[in-house]
């Protein structure tokens, strides 16, 4: 499965959040050049978990992005909420 | 602010309009009383020289003692951000709220307490002294614009700028018993500012009335509509998990000033999870050297953590929704009003020994109700004023939120305005001088 793939799996309860530890937030963490001990591993998957539920609760899907266009969708996500801020004005 | 000191910026521009004070005299017992409430309080973690030499009536803060959270940029001085007393930075320039207010004739007295890296619903720090609550220094102070709440209840100055991304504004308002109100995302300046959640930070005002507010928000926003008609307001309580003391004191209140009762459910859960992954996202991106050399605190660590485990397309996915949830709440909660009434506080004020870190009587469940209904409001963009409503039966405030549309600032005020007037009178709230 790719990051991505598993990335989706998780949130829609398809993959357990040991295996998604395993194959996306231990290496983004350490990626990022965080080193976790046992206990604090520990607790960072119980955040995880919860959030995930509570995403997965209300219907929050996530869907793979074209490759490359991630950057311009956080463009494209933030204008479209200030022009929908704006609209009120 | 004192017998001396009228309570509202309006009584302050009137005495020295028509000279019953002198420039001198308003600078000096506006010191005084910066001063003696900064020892009292330990609220303060930067004093500033402040001039003041006469009335100017064309501005409309001329002679107004202001300070704010030590999140802004000042002339040649970085913020501390809750981590230190800030440093001399030869060249800065000012945070453009900050340079706005000086140029309408506010003096700036100093930056204020706040919670390590606005990160946190308390007060609590680690490395400086935590600032005491002018209501009863056992109880809690909110975070994480805990300075400018304390600053103004016990009556330092009018008025102080914060900053809201879950919260930090209107909880550390409830805590005191003062009003805080979140702006409309966007609608205020960041220039200057330091950021710790780019989509959901926003400035925002605290303030002893109303009126006071306005006079702020009128000087930051010359822009909004601020002549405002008759308004509506409708009110969310169904499903809210709130105290029953809490209960009995606000639905009285909502019922009072509100029309009929709307049905959010569906709407708060989804923005207010979807908050947290934004946070948590943007933490971990915006704190990640610090994490990782581990000097960030401990909620900016453990939120932080969690954010660079959080897949960048979920964040990407929670950006890409927040337009048609915000159409989607609009619909909903202003379907009939101008302004929706919502809970704010779930449960009495809580003591510091219940709710900062290491305490033996620390309840995690008390924590997290201080911010349980704040997040949805900052993923939604939308202002928020926070107010004291009523109190409980040990005489302690107890708040509720007015939500409007966005950039509708001005009805939240007017409506807070009737709702000042009925339960405060038309000063708004009183300083507690001592303590």
């Amino acid at each position: 499965m790719t990051i991505s793939n598993s990335q989706i799996a998780f949130l829609r309860g398809e993959l357990d959040a040991e295996q998604y530890w395993l194959e996306c937030a231990q290496p983004q963490l350490e990626s990022a050049g965080v080193f976790l001990g046992q206990d604090q591993q520990a607790r960072i998957l119980k955040q995880l978990t919860r959030l995930a539920t509570s995403l997965r609760e209300v219907g929050f899907v996530a869907n793979d992005p074209a490759h490359g266009l991630e950057h311009q969708g956080v463009e494209a996500a933030n204008q479209l909420f200030d022009a929908c801020l704006a609209k009120y004005r | 602010m004192s017998p001396q000191l009228p309570n509202t910026i309006e009584g302050l521009r009137a005495a020295l309009a028509s000279g019953k004070s002198s420039a001198q005299e308003v600078l000096r017992l506006q010191a005084d009383r910066f001063a003696s409430g900064a020892q009292r309080t330990l609220s303060v973690t930067h004093d500033l020289t402040v001039q003041y030499t006469s009335f100017d009536a064309d501005k409309p803060l001329s002679g107004v003692a202001l300070a704010h959270k030590d999140i802004f940029n000042l002339q040649d001085r970085a913020p501390g951000l809750g981590r230190n007393h800030g440093s001399f930075a030869s060249g800065l320039a000012s945070a453009a709220v900050i340079e706005c207010l000086s140029q309408a004739g506010a003096l700036n007295f100093g930056a204020l307490a706040m919670a390590e890296d606005a990160c946190a619903a308390t007060g609590q720090t680690a490395r400086l002294p935590t600032p005491l609550n002018p209501l009863d220094p056992a109880l809690a102070v909110g975070g994480s614009s805990s300075g400018s709440a304390v600053a103004v209840a016990s009556g330092m100055v009018y008025a102080s700028l914060g900053t809201d991304t879950a919260g930090s504004v209107r909880i550390p308002a409830m805590t005191c018993g003062v009003m805080g109100l979140k702006t409309t995302h966007g609608l205020l300046d960041r220039r200057g500012m330091t950021l710790l959640s780019p989509s959901l930070d926003s400035v925002g005002v605290l303030a002893r009335s109303v009126q006071d507010l306005e006079a702020v928000m009128r000087v930051l926003a010359p822009g909004l509509r601020w002549s405002v008609g008759r308004l509506r307001a409708d009110y969310w309580l169904e499903g809210a998990e709130l105290t029953a003391e809490v209960f009995e004191v606000i639905e009285p209140v909502m019922r009072r000033f509100g029309q009929s009762a709307v049905d959010l459910s569906g709407h708060e859960p989804r923005a207010s999870v979807l908050q947290q992954l934004l946070m948590a996202y943007e933490v971990g991106q915006s704190q990640r050297e610090r994490i990782v050399q581990k000097i960030a605190c401990q909620q900016v660590a453990s939120l932080g953590t969690l954010g660079l485990t959080i897949a960048k397309q979920w964040w990407v996915e929670a950006l890409r929704q927040r337009a048609a949830h915000l159409d989607a709440f609009v619909d909903v909660a202003f379907a009939d009003a101008d302004v929706l009434m919502a809970p704010l506080q779930v449960d009495l004020l809580p003591q510091a020994s219940e709710v900062y870190l290491g305490q033996a009587s620390f309840k995690a469940a008390k924590l997290l109700g201080l911010h349980r209904y704040c997040g949805w409001v900052n993923y939604l963009g939308l202002p928020s004023l926070a107010m004291p409503v009523g109190l409980d039966k040990r005489g302690l405030p107890i708040s509720i939120q007015l939500v409007g549309k966005p950039f509708c600032e001005p009805e939240l005020l007017a409506l807070g305005a009737q709702i000042q007037r009925e339960i405060h009178g038309e000063q708004g709230i009183m300083p507690v001088l001592s303590t």
